[in-house]
């Protein structure tokens, strides 16, 4: 603190100096010249001065941290090698001990709740926003507000995409930094080859979609029974949420205490648009009618469209086989009336404990694995999705020139709603089992009974309290 | 207690002794059809397993998957070691497995014998509640478990991994083993304790050379169990160093729904390189399990 | 006085009317105790605490992050009341245990008799019929989604071969999916540890037993029906309960293949525990389930043990 105290100080005095200087010039106009090249000789000192103070706390910085997670394992754990062995190099006297947890999030949910319940929870810890229990950790004071640090420490939030720290935030504060992030189901996936035959012309990738209606035909005009499907909907939160949103409404109300789909009749659109593609039509591969779905299915020639997110579409292009058959591209959802492009973007957040030994060391530390090279190297190292910062992009494309289409759709995106009461895994589960029941072509239910027993039971969870 | 087997009044005619071996060649046909098709049929996930593991992943994503590789990617295998500490990880389970099943064949065995041959007083409920521990899912003892490993400083070391195999080794185990203790005759018992045999001395010299067959099952179970266990390591673990192979397959599994790109070949792979000491290992305890009953005599 | 599953000397005394604890006894007792202790040891340590930690939970709101808030009967209240998936849950689980249980029990012995019979190559086919218990749950759930694929799944295949025009979606289809299960838990456990166990019991079957019935002239039919199967019955018994009770809990292979769907069919009541408890950390919510099913499982075992007086012989006397 002293330090700062000092730069305070020394820019008190260097403002009163080049103040005075100012002044003085006023006076006397032919020194002007000179005034501006005092000034920014001022400036410059001032700039060393912080960098050298910014290196000295450096390498004062003395704690012993903890880093638990799950992130990282699609690298097998080098990535956080690597950004351990980085910050090492920055911070000598941070000592970091990590503790990888192998499996899938959910898993590392439950380890991290046993941790919670020994009282030995990690000092740097990634509890997702949005469906998980970021809004509960929060609730129960696990986790600890960077808001002041990050005032004091000037940190730059518009480095991240603006939709991921709208993520961070809860309730007044900041609870974390960005850790990977990506725009949701935000596309359709599909195979150009077929567009091209059948002599239609796809908008650009990342530019506003076509209408819903359009996109109803082609599912249709694209399926051939027993031979390709045209579309492939994803039945749980990620694809209700953009397909209502296609329609101008939403699954959730603002503040997440209640479904909307039977209230709102754009939501209820959306619905139904759904409803008639798979029930009445039949034009929708259900459950395991096509697997593998998505991209096995579309570089396979069986399938024109896939609901699926940007990230995909990366993925399906490596997994052609054979051009001849299947050009990936993506083509995105009808825009926004306020022209916001309609996705739902998900992100991750590199949360610090409350009560950690050293709150600026952990600061730290998740600014270093939340930074450009952090994130860079999140994605390089095996194609995850760490899209959060736009300075990571020209690495990227780099790599990749896909990456070229994410760009305006994350600048310019859509948080998605979340349960109030942060029980996203009951409402997730309860969303995708009930949608899967109403759209099932082979056990049909009218639409309206359906639809109203899937609003009934996720109504019913988002009226439970928090805990 | 009677120990006749009582037979039907009416027993079939004698027939000739030609007809009697060709019944007897027919039946043998037909059991060596029955036998290869259902080997074939169980043998198939191996051999899937093995296949998956020579694939690349666009191969195994594909919409008609191959049942055999374009090229066989042997690099699959060594690149599993180089993704992670495989061999590590396999060195460790060993090490819990050295642990573990002497514990659970020992103990069990104990367990058994006083549950099955000492009606003692409260001996029903007492078995009663044993099964009950059994009724009860796991995961709800889970967290309050974790809580007292981690007040005796256990986390992150080996003990609350094995020291329930010291501690009888499951209701499992003892259940099995009480049955086959209670189909051994009392008159073995008896007969040692004319010659003057302590309940220790019966239970080592007379009862456990008897059931053989069924420690050997014990010990299999055992193996695998152990073998296969996620979840307690992952739970109790927090080092890389300390990892199991389960825990190390799970590496491999990435979430799909975050566009991230697939690694199955080296699941698959990762997967044939576990099974395959399970493999050997129930071989060999299978020839002795054999020759065990051979041996033994169950000559009486 | 004989006891229901153990021999005690106790004795009346004619005169008094009172118990006399025999010399026969108190070493039963003694001995008994010593044997058992061990696991005694282990259930006191490390399992009666945390179970009745779980019980206490059972009435409280505990979501791990704050501590239990007391409510009472509050969670028995829901789960009967107000939680429409804990009936369906009770209903799946029973229509998957009532007919993998009795098919695998079944298949397993009979799979042990072909084995049994001392043919050549019999350790080979015992190692290929064990294969697939050994290879791990994560690995089998994906292969067997792939068999059962509806358009080019081998089984389909077969079936359009054999005049089934529209072979159902085996994972895809609510109706199919609890067979689907069922099929993938028979081919995964028939042949492996039930079998070995029932294995061990016909080899613990005295051969001069077969002797003797031979001699009596009864022929092979005969012998496997009046010698093997009444001395089987305590391994049939055994592989019964514990079938049922594993079959109750189960709920891997539904998570691993079709997350407990589609539409809510394959959302057992093992899973219905674990995602309350795991997932959604309504622990004390999952901890009144676990022990709602807890009592219902033991109610089964012991009206099991029961009925076993009925049916199971064993050979070396209760």
């Amino acid at each position: 603190m002293s330090k700062l105290m000092t730069r305070r100080q020394l820019l008190r005095s260097a403002g009163l100096l080049a103040g005075s200087v100012g002044l003085l010039a006023a006076c006397q106009p032919k020194v002007v010249k000179e005034t501006v090249i005092v000034e920014k000789e001022v400036e410059k000192v001032v700039k060393e001065t912080v960098v050298v103070e910014k290196e000295a706390q450096a390498t004062e910085l003395k704690a012993k941290l903890g880093w638990g997670t799950f992130r990282g394992q699609e690298t097998s754990w080098k990535w956080n090698e690597e950004r351990l062995q980085a910050f090492k190099e920055k911070f000598p006297g941070v000592e970091i001990e990590f503790r990888p947890m192998p499996g899938g999030q959910q898993e590392a949910y439950g380890k991290y709740m046993a941790l919670v319940a020994a009282g030995d929870l990690d000092d740097i810890v990634s509890f997702d926003p949005g469906l998980y229990h970021f809004r509960r950790a929060v609730e129960a004071e696990i986790l600890m507000p960077l808001d002041d640090l990050m005032a004091v420490d000037n940190l730059d939030l518009t480095e991240w995409f603006d939709v991921f720290i709208q993520m961070q935030r809860y309730k007044g504060h900041i609870w974390g930094l960005p850790s990977w992030g990506w725009g949701g189901y935000d596309c359709l996936v599909a195979n150009a080859l077929h567009f091209k035959e059948a002599g239609i012309e796809l908008p650009a990738p990342d530019a506003p979609g076509p209408s819903m209606d359009t996109i109803g035909e082609w599912a249709r005009k694209f399926y051939q029974e027993g031979e390709t499907y045209g579309l492939q909907l994803a039945y749980m939160d990620h694809g209700l949420e953009v397909i209502t949103r296609s329609f101008g409404g939403d699954v959730l109300n603002e503040d997440g205490s209640k479904i909307i789909l039977l209230d709102d009749d754009k939501s209820l659109q959306g619905m139904k648009w759904m409803y008639e593609l798979a029930v009445e039509d039949k034009v929708i591969p259900q459950g395991e009618d096509l697997k593998p779905a998505g991209a096995g299915a579309l570089v396979a020639g069986k399938l024109t469209m896939y609901q699926c997110g940007s990230l995909c579409t990366v993925n399906a292009a490596k997994a052609v086989t054979d051009k001849t058959i299947c050009e990936v591209t993506q083509f995105l959802y009808p825009a926004q009336p306020d022209g916001h492009y309609t996705n739902a973007v998900r992100c991750g957040s590199w949360n610090v404990k409350q009560g950690t030994s050293s709150p600026e060391a952990a600061y730290e530390f998740v600014k270093h694995i939340a930074g450009r090279e952090g994130t860079i190297g999140f994605n390089l190292f095996g194609g995850q999705g760490a899209l959060t910062r736009a300075d990571a992009f020209p690495a990227l494309e780099g790599a990749n020139p896909m990456y070229a289409w994410f760009k305006k759709p994350l600048a310019n995106g859509m948080v998605i709603r979340e349960p109030a009461n942060s029980r996203g895994q009951e409402y997730t589960d309860a969303l995708s089992q009930y949608t899967t029941k109403l759209m099932d072509k082979y056990n049909p239910i009218p639409f309206e009974q359906g639809l109203q027993e899937l609003v009934d039971a996720v109504q019913k969870i988002l009226d439970k309290p928090m805990e | 207690m009677t120990n006749t087997i009582s037979l039907p009044q009416s027993l079939p005619r004698q027939v000739s002794p030609e007809v009697i071996r060709r019944r007897r060649l027919v039946g043998k046909i037909i059991s060596y059809i029955l036998l290869t098709i259902f080997g074939l049929i169980f043998a198939f996930p191996l051999f899937w397993t093995v296949s998956s593991s020579l694939q690349t992943w666009q191969e195994l994503r594909s919409y008609t998957p191959h049942l055999l590789p374009a090229v066989p990617q042997w690099h699959n295998y060594p690149t599993v070691f180089e993704e992670i500490p495989f061999a590590r990880f396999m060195l460790n389970t060993m090490l819990i497995i050295a642990v573990t099943l002497p514990g659970e064949i020992i103990t069990a065995t104990m367990v058994a014998y006083g549950f099955g041959r000492y009606p003692f007083k409260g001996r029903n409920t007492l078995f009663l509640i044993m099964l009950g521990t059994m009724m009860i899912p796991s995961q709800v003892t889970l967290i309050p478990q974790y809580v007292l490993f981690f007040r005796l400083k256990l986390i992150n070391t080996y003990v609350p991994l094995t020291i329930g195999a010291w501690l009888g080794g499951g209701a499992f185990n003892i259940f099995l083993l009480r049955q086959f203790i209670m189909s051994i005759p009392l008159e073995l018992d008896e007969a040692a304790i004319i010659d003057g045999a302590g309940p220790f001395r019966i239970l080592a010299q007379v009862i456990a050379p008897l059931m053989k067959p069924a420690l050997t099952t014990v010990g299999i179970l055992s193996f695998l169990s152990h073998w296969n266990d996620f979840f307690g390591p992952f739970i109790y673990l927090n080092q890389m160093k300390l990892f199991t192979a389960a825990v190390g397959l799970r590496f491999f599994k990435v979430e799909a729904q975050m566009g991230q790109q697939p690694r199955d070949h080296l699941l698959a792979a990762a997967a044939a390189i576990m099974t395959f000491p399970v493999l050997l290992v129930f071989i060999v305890a299978q020839r002795y399990f054999v020759s065990g009953i051979i041996l033994s005599g169950l000559k009486l | 006085m004989t006891t229901m599953t153990g021999r005690t000397t106790a004795k009346t005394d004619p005169a008094t009317g009172k118990r006399v604890h025999s010399r026969i006894q108190r070493r039963n007792n003694l001995y008994g105790f010593i044997f058992i202790s061990p696991w005694l040891i282990g259930f006191i340590g490390l399992w009666l605490g945390p179970a009745i930690a779980a019980l206490y939970f059972s009435f409280t709101n505990y979501n791990v992050l704050n501590s239990p808030k007391w409510i009472g009967l509050g969670n028995y209240v829901e789960m009967f009341t107000r939680d429409d998936l804990f009936w369906t849950s009770i209903q799946r689980t029973l229509y998957y245990a009532g007919v993998s249980v009795p098919l695998g029990v079944l298949g397993s012995m009979i799979l042990a008799i072909l084995l049994n019979a001392s043919l050549r190559g019999v350790t080979v086919f015992r190692t290929l019929f064990f294969m697939p218990s050994l290879v791990p749950v994560v690995a089998a759930a994906i292969l067997w989604v792939w068999l059962l694929n509806t358009d080019w799944g081998i089984l389909n295949q077969a079936l359009r071969h054999l005049g089934w025009k529209h072979p159902p979606s085996w994972f895809g289809n609510r109706k199919w999916a609890i067979p689907s299960l069922i099929m993938m838990n028979l081919w995964g456990s028939v042949g492996g540890t039930r079998m070995i166990i029932f294995l061990a019991g016909l080899q613990g079957i005295p051969e001069e037993l077969y002797d003797a019935a031979a001699i009596d002239g009864a022929g092979r039919w005969q012998r496997t029906l009046h010698v093997t199967l009444p001395l089987l019955t305590p391994t049939i018994f055994f592989n019964l309960v514990l079938g049922i009770i594993g079959a109750l809990q189960a709920f891997d292979a539904a998570f691993l293949t079709v997350e407990g769907g589609p539409g809510f069919a394959t959302w057992f009541f093992g899973l219905h525990i674990w995602k309350h408890a795991f997932q959604y950390f309504n622990v004390g919510y999952g901890a009144a389930l676990a022990w709602f099913f807890a009592l219902v499982i033991i109610l089964i075992t012991v009206l099991q043990q029961r009925l076993s007086e009925k049916w199971v012989f064993y050979y070396g006397g209760r």
